[in-house]
């Protein structure tokens, strides 16, 4: 009985549903975070002023946006992807109306997940500042080794907003739109200047298509600066504006970050304000095509069978907001797609006219109970969309009646070999919930892994196979509190309350997108984790020189990756292109289980190249590698010696023998191959033969590339005495090919003493001498 | 007048003789291109034989030797031209080839063996049967069962486990078991 629920909760958890931001707003931040301890030399060394040196400068990502105002409490949530080396971490915050303040560096371990509570690190700090932003350091090859959240929480009061802490933009461009639930709703956005010079940001509203442009934002290194969407609209007499888009142009480029939040207060509504990139958008739509996605979406009733614990009375409506933020008109196209079983279904909505600068809003769950099934209580959305890429940008958030249970869908649409996510958590009533969607329009498999206890637990759930654009959604509280065996049957336990995730895909990847939130449903607040693209930073060929034999095909060429976070994945060879330099010497498939094949002896190179493969960035990269080959000649490896009937001429006597070869690689293999033709030349002082003749009894190898040489041996006419004759055969050999046979010759030789009485023979392959001496030579 | 008129009946009672004649020799000059058609084929068998005489015959001079005045012979691998020429006489020359299996000289059945292993096929099915049932040689038996392999299988295996069951030489039950195995 016990096995039939286990099996029945894995389907749940497999089984399709939507994630994506809930409620407003996760447990309290006591009960999520684990203070950063702070030794009495350190608070001793604060206390002299000496400030820590700050020791990773390479890597600075960056938050806008930390609170720790009355019942706010902020988090800021670090994992280290890299999955064999510690990690040492220098954070640095930068109160709005206050100098930096250097955290002492924390060093994580391997793949640890671990929380740093803002409010404690200033009050240890003595610091009394409310608002700011954060910056996280770190010195790193490379930038894929590290990632991190921040949580601003108001448990109380039922409002969250979260920020992913990121790279600066590499463009001077951010765009944005935002939406007021209600008439109470406001929203703020904060700038941050992550450079060390002044940078001025032009921020513009668009509102009914018209721009209005906001006063300029002066910010000197490092500040951040908070811009009040009400009280702009004021400003600019347009109060009635409910939804608008906003763009920041900054003086420079790869300085600024932004990001804000909506909240109305008095009913618990709040929802992320997320300002992108659109170069990086555009960029994204090379691969995903330009659709953008919008997983876990909430709709219509909690699923009794996988419930999140709404009230029973909660009916999620998905409010779409989307923003042509390019000069032309665009046609958008939404579809909410749903799992009914094992069926994906969709329902598409009517295309939307957006003029340049247009923003509308379509809400889903009135056509819930009509064209979207009652029993469905979670999808995705796909916004396709017409025009250049990145024109489109949009928010989908999941509100029930009463505003304070909300779901907000990221759409960032990143495409990886994999991810790393910072955190989850199932301490108290928080849960987690993640959402992967295949967005391919094959199968693929994903391999979800969730890490605990500072790094060192690690559990694995079972591979999944999702079919073309099937969303899979996995509830962690539901694995830990009905024991579900992972992957190689062990357990996630329930002492283990936060962590990291881990999303493996097969090599190269871009199979699927990734969403999961923490929510808690008695504080009816929802945080969205952050997400880090996983991609290889190097292609290898292992195995050394790669030795093949002449007219032979030697192993499959495997290509293995080493990942930015450490770790390595075989199976890299699909994804990769095969050269030689010389395909005189040798050649190689081009592609997918790829063997190199001989065509004569010598020495070159393979060259693997992985094109276009997920990169730094989430972007795309294109890595190649190399391998040496070296062809060897085959030989005649003698395998027995054994006398035999030398059928002489009457009058004449000698000893003859009968030789077994087999015809091996240099390096001593076998080559098991049938149809090989071996032939001979012979020399010695009685005569011989100088063009090359098969000599094999029967002519050819047989399938274990054996042969035989029958007989050999001298006969002497009447001879008075042992007497002897030096004998000589150099070989060649034929083998058939896919264009008809190839001659290879070999550097084989086998020098016989014959004699009446007895025969020697000395086989000698170049490498290896084999004697044989059968009867009395002299 | 009458002159010609005897001449004319002269002439007339011959031409009662002449229309045999002409028949006559017709059928004579048919019967002889009918054997002159013939005869050719009968000679191509000749020189066939001639021929398969003259390879075998160099095969073993080749192997012809001295060594501090003593001559020595050793078996020489035919020559490409003469596998060449053995395989395209085809099945003329099983036959011929036959005929040297009953040879005293053994290097003769040796090489005899030998083109009929190159020649291949279902032909050399039964002369190598011969052999490998009934030569005296150890060797040549083994020789012609590892030939004989060459052959098509389903033909060729009987015999060679026949030989690996019956031949009263352990070495040469062992050659046939091999070859046995390395066909499974």
């Amino acid at each position: 009985m016990k096995y039939i629920r286990v099996g029945l909760y894995l389907v749940l958890v497999f089984s399709f549903a939507p994630f994506s931001v809930f409620f407003s707003s996760f447990a309290p931040s006591g009960a999520q975070t684990t203070k950063e301890p702070m030794t009495a030399s350190q608070k001793k060394a604060e206390d002299t002023a000496s400030k820590p040196k700050v020791q990773n400068l390479d890597f600075l990502i960056a938050a806008p946006y930390w609170c720790v105002e009355k019942e706010f409490v902020s988090t800021i949530e670090m994992k280290n992807y890299n999955v064999a080396e510690p990690l040492t971490v220098t954070p640095i915050l930068y109160p709005i109306d206050g100098p930096e303040i250097i955290l002492t560096p924390i060093t994580l371990k391997p793949s640890e997940t671990r929380l740093l509570n803002v409010n404690d690190a200033l009050a240890s700090y003595g610091k009394h500042f409310t608002v700011g932003a954060a910056e996280l350091k770190y010195n790193q090859l490379t930038e894929g080794v590290f990632g991190a959240n921040l949580t601003v929480l108001n448990a109380p009061r039922s409002l969250i907003y979260n920020f992913q802490f990121q790279l600066p933009e590499m463009s001077s461009k951010l765009e944005g739109l935002w939406w007021f639930y209600d008439k109470n709703t406001d929203g703020f956005i904060a700038v941050q200047n992550t450079s060390d010079k002044n940078v001025t940001v032009v921020p513009t509203f668009y509102a009914r298509q018209r721009p209005y442009q906001l006063q300029l934002v002066q910010l000197g290194p490092h500040k951040t600066k908070i811009i009040e969407l009400r009280r702009e609209l004021r400003k600019l007499q347009v109060e009635d504006i409910n939804a608008g888009g906003i763009t920041l142009e900054a003086s420079q480029s790869g300085a600024v970050i932004a990001g804000g939040g909506l909240a109305s207060p008095e009913i618990g509504f709040s929802a992320p304000l997320r300002l992108d990139d659109p170069e990086m958008q555009a960029m994204r739509a090379k691969r995903l095509g330009q659709t953008l996605h919008a997983l876990g979406v909430m709709i219509g009733a909690d699923d009794p069978m996988m419930s999140m614990g709404l009230p029973s009375s909660s009916r999620m409506n998905p409010i779409i907001n989307v923003r042509n933020v390019s000069g032309e008109t665009i046609q958008v196209t939404p579809v909410f797609r749903y799992q009914v079983g094992n069926t994906t279904k969709t329902f598409a909505l009517k295309p939307i006219q957006l003029s340049s600068q247009q923003l509308e809003q379509v809400e889903l769950l009135p056509r819930w109970g009509s064209q979207i099934p009652k029993s469905v209580s979670s999808g995705s959305v796909e916004l396709s969309y017409t025009g250049k890429s990145g024109s489109l940008l949009a928010s989908v958030t999941s509100v029930d009646q009463t505003g304070s249970y909300v779901f907000d869908a990221k759409i960032d649409n990143k495409l990886a070999s994999g991810f790393h996510g910072e955190y989850w958590s199932t301490e108290g009533d928080n849960d987690t919930f993640i959402t992967i969607k295949n967005i391919t329009d094959k199968p693929a498999t994903a391999w979800m892994s969730l890490q605990y206890d500072e790094g060192r637990g690690d559990y694995e759930l079972p591979p999944m196979v999702l079919q073309a654009g099937e969303s899979h959604m996995i509830d962690l509280k539901m694995i830990q509190q009905e024991g579900m065996p992972g992957a190689s049957n062990e357990l996630l336990p329930k002492t283990a309350v936060y962590g990291g995730m881990k999303l493996r895909e097969e090599p190269a990847g871009r199979h699927f997108l990734i969403d999961a939130v923490v929510f808690n449903p008695k504080t009816a607040t929802c945080g969205v984790c952050g997400y880090g693209c996983l991609y290889p930073t190097s292609i290898n060929v292992p195995g050394g020189t790669y030795i093949v034999a002449l007219a032979d095909s030697g192993e499959i060429i495997a290509v293995n990756a080493h990942m930015c976070d450490g770790s390595n994945q075989t199976g890299w060879a699909c994804v990769s292109n095969f050269s030689t330099d010389n395909t005189g010497i040798a050649t190689v498939d081009p592609a997918c289980q790829s063997h190199g094949f001989g065509i004569s002896s010598g020495s070159t190179t393979i060259r693997v190249v992985a094109p276009d493969v997920p990169g730094p960035h989430c972007g795309e990269q294109t890595l190649s590698s190399q391998r040496p080959v070296t062809v060897l000649p085959y030989a005649f490896k003698g395998i027995s010696v054994t006398q035999t009937n030398l059928n002489c001429p009457q009058g004449y006597v000698g000893y003859g023998a009968k030789v077994v070869y087999q015809v091996i690689r240099q390096d001593g293999t076998a080559i098991l191959k049938a149809g090989m033709t071996p032939e001979e030349i012979v020399s010695s002082a009685a005569g011989g033969f100088s063009d090359y003749r098969p000599f094999a009894t029967p002519t050819t190898t047989d399938s274990a590339g054996k042969f035989n040489d029958i007989p050999i041996g001298t006969c002497f006419q009447n001879p008075p005495s042992n007497i002897c004759l030096d004998v000589r055969q150099q070989f060649r050999v034929k083998v058939p090919t896919a264009n008809g046979e190839q001659l290879y010759f070999l550097g084989t030789e086998a020098n016989r003493r014959d004699c009446r009485d007895g025969i020697k023979v000395t086989i000698t392959t170049g490498t290896d001498t084999q004697t044989y001496t059968l009867g009395t030579v002299n | 007048m009458r002159q010609i008129t005897t001449v004319l009946r002269v002439a007339s009672s011959r031409s009662m003789f002449l229309l045999p004649s002409v028949l006559i020799c017709l059928f004579a000059i048919s019967i002889g291109a009918a054997w002159q058609i013939r005869r050719p084929q009968a000679s191509e068998k000749d020189e066939v034989r001639e021929r398969i005489a003259v390879l075998i015959h160099n095969a073993l001079e080749a192997g012809n030797g001295s060594v501090e005045g003593v001559r020595t012979w050793s078996r020489v691998p035919p020559s490409p031209g003469a596998v060449e020429e053995i395989i395209k006489f085809g099945d003329d020359a099983v036959p011929v080839l036959t005929r040297y299996l009953d040879s005293n000289n053994e290097p003769e059945r040796a090489i005899a063996v030998e083109f009929l292993g190159r020649l291949g096929g279902e032909r050399i099915i039964v002369p190598l049967r011969k052999v490998i049932k009934n030569d005296s040689s150890r060797s040549m038996r083994i020789e012609a069962l590892g030939w004989i392999s060459q052959a098509p299988w389903e033909q060729a295996s009987p015999v060679i486990s026949e030989a690996a069951d019956t031949d009263p030489d352990p070495k040469v039950r062992e050659a046939a078991k091999e070859i046995l195995v390395k066909h499974k």
